[in-house]
């Protein structure tokens, strides 16, 4: 019996590989010459032992000591048959073996070796591994889908030893060379389960991968073999019917659009790039209509189309006087403009901002200003927008996305120099979608936008060449930094004066002719004329003017249309017929006025009014009431006015029990419309002098003016509207802000001529010119001091 | 995977006793029923009786010993090997406790005889 130390010579067989585990069978087919001559000399050997060592490296035909593994295995020949020149054999594992040293190399090798102790430790990482093992063997065999009778498991498990596991799963699996060998010279069972624990993972991972791969792979190749198939059929189909290829058409006509384009470098690359993928999807595909209308969409819009401008002054001045009565600083702008252009071609386009109240035309202004320039006009409103993506449209990849408006406008126009008005830029709203009028800043800013993105375009256009204007009814609700990019026009109300020229000139004759009639037909006179303007309307514009001509020209129409046509000029007595009782009364001012009554002068988006401040004193009351819907900020102007009064109640007389003794109660009527802002503080005070003093207010005398703490009065807006209204009520004589003294240039001659104003800086002098006998109070008061 | 795939089904249908051996051969045995104890009888043709080594330990019979080849002319070339050699081993358990038994060994014709006989209490060493 051979013990562990002992140390013998063996005939040495390296095979490729693989490697032989003790205890294992393992057939064998010996080819090699020297091969061949170590099994003869194992062979001839009395025990037929031999030594089986795997080989580094295959492909080395005679093998050396460096070019087999020093630990191997000491098998014994069980069998050996001969056949076609070869060896088959099947040799039986029996122990590891360690080569000491080549005794010799050539016919064969032969080798000094010594037997290696079989390890035996246990504990339970061992058990704990071998256990995994087994688990790991049977998922394995599952993912091979071997249908074998019994899992691996059970079958190994029938060997009692871990160790001796291992090396039977070993020889079951396709592992790699330098693996196996590791396993037969771990010199613990510990190192060679966790290696092997190692090793069946990772096989497990690979084939749990590679049967993903196969799966994922079967599954593509089904579906689009099936999507081949179908078009097939489908083109068999379109064949039968005689249509012909209508995606191709589609392509082809685009294709020759975009030859045919003048397009900027940049956009014919992202063109045709486009067009190339539009040609290879599917037309079924979600993406083919979405790439086909953004294809027709970047080919319709004006890239480089302009239209010629009309640098002609006259021609230019001669449209805008047969377009427009008076607005002689928009018509000046405008011809200033067109000078500068004369001169400079480069030069950009401004961006107006029409200021004014409803129908005072700043619409047809924007497009008189488009038929002075020759250039097209395309208006879009932006009253309640309040999504940015309206103005800059939507990326692509949203589902239903679109240009933004601005240049679906642009593309209507078919220029890209087109006179573009946006309305209602005061009424821009926004909410947490976004603020449009960030996006304006970008659109409506010189230095940007010849380089404008459109979200849905994602390319630049220049809108450089593009005549911006836009329109509101007030400055207040336009953001700052959007007003600050624009260049403000103000169109005032008009006074009864512009009001009869307009009907007269343009109004009249347009609706004739929409009504089918010819000045021979209907007269109207200008007392008629006035007579629609004071009892018929009551605006700043001239809409309601107009429609109350048409409908009298409408009327007058039937009759003809009837047969008995007679031409008919319009009396003023006629109106309660045609358009039914008049609904306005003459604001006439009010005769008299008692104590603590005052008029105030108001402005609205509409024009100005009158508005009337009526105090009562509340006795035995103590606070100051005030109604008529008023706002917060004229609330604190009338508590601003009561302090000042009672600030100066000895100067003005008042006694202390009157003030004490009794609360306020302030009412602006018609109380059902609301109403704020300061300017009626002046109207206010004067209210409340003439109630504590009991000396009413003159009856012929309206008041606007922001008021002070200390008494000062400052200066407010609209004056020539509310000029205007008091002129329309009946009053002649007007108290203002000194301040506001150059707003009184805005007015028309006659007016002026016709009003008397009261420039004040002072409450006090307001209350000399309003309540006359207080200021004679006041001056008594003022030589005592 | 072929070659894998034939390995796994090797070792799946050879029962795993004979896949994995501890020694390279086990002789084959015969066992008999004597009226008063047991005759087993081991195929060890070509085993030198000095290599052979028998022991008894509780109810178990353990053989153990190696055949060793001889060369029978000189310039001889193996052509076809069958006959297993080098070491082996078999343990055979028998219904009884065998150490109170006596025993004989007996080598005819390549033979092995071992007699059980009761009363007998020594253990013997073959050779």
């Amino acid at each position: 019996m051979s013990t562990l130390d002992e140390v013998r010579v063996l005939p040495v067989l390296a095979i490729k590989n693989t490697v032989l585990y003790p205890y294992l069978l393992m057939p064998l087919a010996v080819g090699r010459p020297m091969s061949q001559a170590a099994v003869e000399a194992a062979v001839d050997s009395e025990d037929k032992a031999l030594m089986v060592v795997a080989q580094r490296d295959p492909a080395v035909e005679e093998p050396a000591l460096a070019d087999v593994y020093r630990v191997g295995t000491e098998a014994v020949i069980k069998r050996l048959e001969r056949a076609d020149g070869g060896i088959q054999l099947v040799v039986q594992g029996i122990r590891r073996l360690e080569i000491l040293e080549m005794e010799q190399e050539k016919p064969f090798l032969r080798a000094r070796v010594r037997a290696l102790p079989e390890p035996s430790d246990t504990g339970m990482e061992v058990e704990a591994l071998d256990r995994a093992i087994l688990a790991l063997a049977d998922r394995i065999q599952q993912l091979a889908q071997q249908q074998a009778p019994v899992p691996v498991s059970q079958v190994i498990s029938q060997v009692a030893d871990p160790l001796h596991r291992v090396y039977m799963l070993a020889s079951m699996m396709s592992l790699d060379l330098e693996k196996e060998q590791s396993l037969l010279e771990a010199s613990t069972r510990l190192e060679a389960l966790r290696k092997m624990h190692d090793y069946l993972t990772h096989e497990a991972q690979v084939l749990e991968l590679r049967q993903k791969i196969t799966n994922q792979a079967a599954s593509e190749m089904s579906r689009e073999q099936r999507e081949y198939l179908l078009r097939r059929q489908l083109k068999a189909i379109q064949e039968e019917l005689g249509e012909a290829d209508p995606e191709q058409a589609e392509i082809q006509e685009l294709r020759e659009r975009l030859e045919k384009a003048q397009l900027p470098e940049e956009v014919r690359k992202e063109v045709a790039r486009e067009l190339s993928r539009l040609e290879r999807l599917p037309t079924a595909a979600p993406d083919y209509q979405i790439t086909r209308s953004y294809l027709e969409f970047v080919l319709e819009l004006p890239w480089n189309t302009l239209t010629e401008d009309n640098r002609d002054l006259k021609h230019a001045r001669e449209v805008l006087d047969a377009d427009h009565y008076n607005l002689k600083d928009v018509k000046d702008r405008i011809i200033e403009h067109l000078a500068v252009l004369k001169l400079n071609p480069e030069a950009k386009a401004p961006i107006l901002c029409f200021v004014g109240p409803p129908g005072v035309g700043k619409t047809s202004l924007g497009q008189s200003i488009a038929r002075a320039l020759g250039r097209k006009f395309e208006r879009m409103s932006l009253g309640g927008l309040h999504d940015e993506a309206e103005l800059r449209g939507h990326r692509r990849t949203y589902i239903g996305a679109m240009p933004g408006r601005i240049l679906q406008a642009i593309r209507r126009a078919g220029a890209r120099n087109p006179v573009l008005m946006l309305d209602e830029v005061d009424k821009l709203g926004h909410d947490f979608r976004g603020d449009p009028a960030a996006a304006l800043l970008e659109i409506l800013d010189p230095a940007q936008n010849f380089d404008f993105r459109d979200n849905y375009l994602n390319l630049p256009f220049d809108l450089s060449a593009v005549f911006f204007i836009t329109t509101a009814n007030t400055l207040d609700a336009i953001p700052r930094p959007l007003l600050d990019r624009m260049e403000v026009l103000r169109l005032a109300g008009y006074t009864e004066e512009e009001k009869l020229h307009i009907a007269q000139r343009y109004l009249v004759p347009r609706r004739l002719k929409e009504a089918g009639l010819t000045p021979e037909h209907l007269t109207l006179p200008e007392e008629t004329l006035r007579h629609i303007i004071a009892r018929f309307t009551r605006e700043a514009g001239v809409r309601q003017l107009e429609r109350a001509i048409g409908q009298v020209a409408r009327k007058v129409s039937v009759r003809f249309a009837e047969g008995n046509g007679q031409p008919v000029v319009v009396r003023p007595d006629d109106l309660a017929d045609m358009l039914g009782p008049p609904p306005f009364f003459p604001e006439r001012a009010r005769r008299k006025l008692g104590p603590g009554v005052a008029t105030g002068l108001a402005w609205t988006e509409t024009g100005g009014e009158v508005l009337y401040v009526e105090a009562v004193l509340l006795p035995e009351g103590k606070d100051l009431m005030l109604t008529g819907h008023l706002g917060d900020v004229m609330k604190e102007s009338a508590q601003a006015a009561r302090s000042y009064i009672w600030s100066q109640a000895a100067e003005l007389g008042i006694s202390k029990a009157t003030l004490h003794g009794n609360g306020v109660h302030i009412h602006v009527p018609a109380g059902a419309i609301p109403k704020d802002g300061p300017s009626a503080g002046v109207a206010m005070a004067v209210a409340l002098a003439s109630l504590y003093t009991g000396i009413p207010v003159r009856s012929d005398t309206a008041m606007t003016g922001e008021i002070t703490l200390s008494g000062l009065v400052l200066p407010v807006g609209g004056i020539k509207e509310k000029v205007l209204a008091a002129r329309r009520a009946g009053i002649r004589r007007v108290i203002l802000p000194r301040e506001n003294e150059k707003d009184l240039t805005e007015l028309p001659e006659e007016v002026r001529r016709a009003m008397t104003f009261r420039l004040v800086e002072r409450v006090e002098e307001a209350l000399t010119e309003a309540i006359p006998e207080l200021g004679q109070r006041l001056s008594a008061e003022t030589a005592v001091v | 995977m072929a070659g894998h795939f034939e390995r796994l089904m090797h070792v799946l249908l050879t029962p795993a006793a004979r896949a994995f051996q501890k020694t390279s051969w086990q002789p084959p045995a015969d066992i008999y029923r004597l009226a008063r104890g047991w005759l087993v009888k081991f195929e060890l043709a070509g085993v030198r009786p000095e290599e052979l080594e028998v022991r008894v330990c509780g109810p178990r019979l353990v053989l153990r010993g190696a055949r060793r080849d001889i060369r029978l002319e000189e310039g001889q070339q193996s052509y076809r090997m069958e006959i297993a050699y080098n070491r082996f081993e078999r343990v055979i358990e028998l219904p009884c406790d065998l150490e109170g038994m006596r025993l004989a060994t007996e080598y005819r014709d390549g033979m092995l005889l071992v007699r059980f006989e009761a009363r007998g209490t020594l253990d013997e060493h073959v050779g």
